[in-house]
């Protein structure tokens, strides 16, 4: 994948360092970039489920409505 | 000393990455500046990304009592998520939150959080907490993590903090903090006591924090360059002994140099003649007239004497 794929999949950040790698170092350090961004999104994702479970049955759909 | 630096610098991307240091191996040619690029650029993107639900998440804290928010954040929010949103609660909430958790997960937050985007929580805590988070992270020696902290607190919390840390423990910050302008501030806070107990702490496991303590001494400005120069004039033998064998043994001559020039005439009497002493004993004369070369002409001249070239 290459840089401007990469910042397309991360909503157009601004990943100009990456400049300064040489093509392979870019793309290795692109794929741990790409790992972060899987496991922060799996994190929310289950903090936000797991964070549910333990509010009051009456604040809970108002709690889902404003995290999911 | 770029080697400690460019080492801190793949240590923080790591954390920012939540990947193992041994998977950033690849990067260890790189500059210290262009990893510091990196850091901050992929910690922006990993953010910006996610800013939206991270809001959410800060925004639903307001929709239940703390003390329930508190609860739920130790059973099911880890650290690293905590720690981006942090700087998206209102100070007060966070900081009634903040009393409400434990330090050791306080601390956990503190490592993974970029305080740059927290500057307004953090302010707002009370030094009291700021310190007890402070001496749990200086107990797991997470120093680089702390460092990152002087920028974003405000003098009183540094000074609190600074009063309960260890010589150590101020070094190693010290030599990770980046801005040399706050390095400086940082050092100011410090009283005579403080100071005094940062070259036997470099001398101390066999001289092993003096590149740290060189390149702290190297990075603020004139005054505090001075300050922490002229310690060396009332420390025991066995600290000047120490910082001569780092010089010899280590190479550190180029890194001395601001300190040497720094000193007053009466710490630089000392250090010179503990200097020549050394080059004597070891043989190496010819070695210390070669660094004196580098040196101020008065300097030189004082080192030529204490080496009885003169």
């Amino acid at each position: 994948m290459d840089l401007t794929d990469l910042q397309a999949r991360l909503g157009g950040a601004d990943l100009s360092a990456l400049q300064a790698l040489n093509e392979q170092d870019a793309a290795r350090l692109s794929v741990l970039i790409e790992h972060a961004c899987e496991h922060q999104s799996e994190t929310l994702k289950q903090a936000s489920e797991q964070a549910l479970k333990h509010i009051p049955a009456l604040l809970r759909p108002a709690v889902r409505k404003l995290l999911f | 000393m770029s080697e400690l630096l460019q080492q801190a610098e793949l240590e923080k991307l790591a954390v920012t990455l939540d990947a193992p240091l041994s998977q950033l191996a690849f990067l260890g040619a790189y500059e210290v500046e262009t990893l510091r690029a990196l850091r901050n650029s992929v910690s922006a993107a990993l953010f910006d990304r996610q800013v939206k639900r991270f809001q959410r998440l800060a925004d639903s804290t307001k929709l239940l009592p703390n003390k329930l928010v508190a609860m739920i954040t130790v059973k099911v929010i880890p650290p690293m998520l905590s720690a981006q949103i942090t700087g998206l609660l209102e100070p007060d909430d966070a900081v009634d939150l903040a009393s409400r958790l434990d330090v050791e997960y306080l601390a956990d937050v503190c490592v993974a959080m970029d305080p740059r985007r927290a500057a307004a929580v953090l302010c707002a805590m009370p030094s009291t907490t700021v310190v007890e988070v402070a001496m749990e992270m200086q107990r797991r020696r997470a120093f680089m993590p702390m460092a990152r902290f002087v920028d974003a607190l405000t003098d009183e919390q540094i000074s609190a903090v600074a009063q309960r840390m260890s010589a150590e423990g101020l070094l190693h910050v010290g030599f990770f903090v980046e801005s040399q302008a706050r390095l400086s501030q940082l050092i100011g806070l410090l009283d005579e006591e403080q100071l005094s107990a940062t070259m036997p702490a470099a001398a101390a496991d066999q001289g092993a924090m003096w590149p740290q303590a060189l390149s702290m001494v190297e990075r603020v400005d004139q005054t505090q360059r001075a300050r922490l120069s002229n310690v060396l004039s009332s420390v025991s033998p066995d600290v000047l002994d120490s910082l001569t064998r780092a010089l010899f043994e280590q190479e550190l001559w180029r890194e001395a140099l601001p300190m040497l020039e720094a000193m007053d005439d009466a710490a630089q009497e000392i250090v010179v003649a503990a200097l020549a002493s050394h080059a004597d004993q070891a043989g190496q004369p010819d070695h210390l007239e070669s660094f004196a070369q580098s040196l101020s002409e008065r300097l030189q001249r004082k080192i030529q004497i204490a080496l009885g070239r003169v």
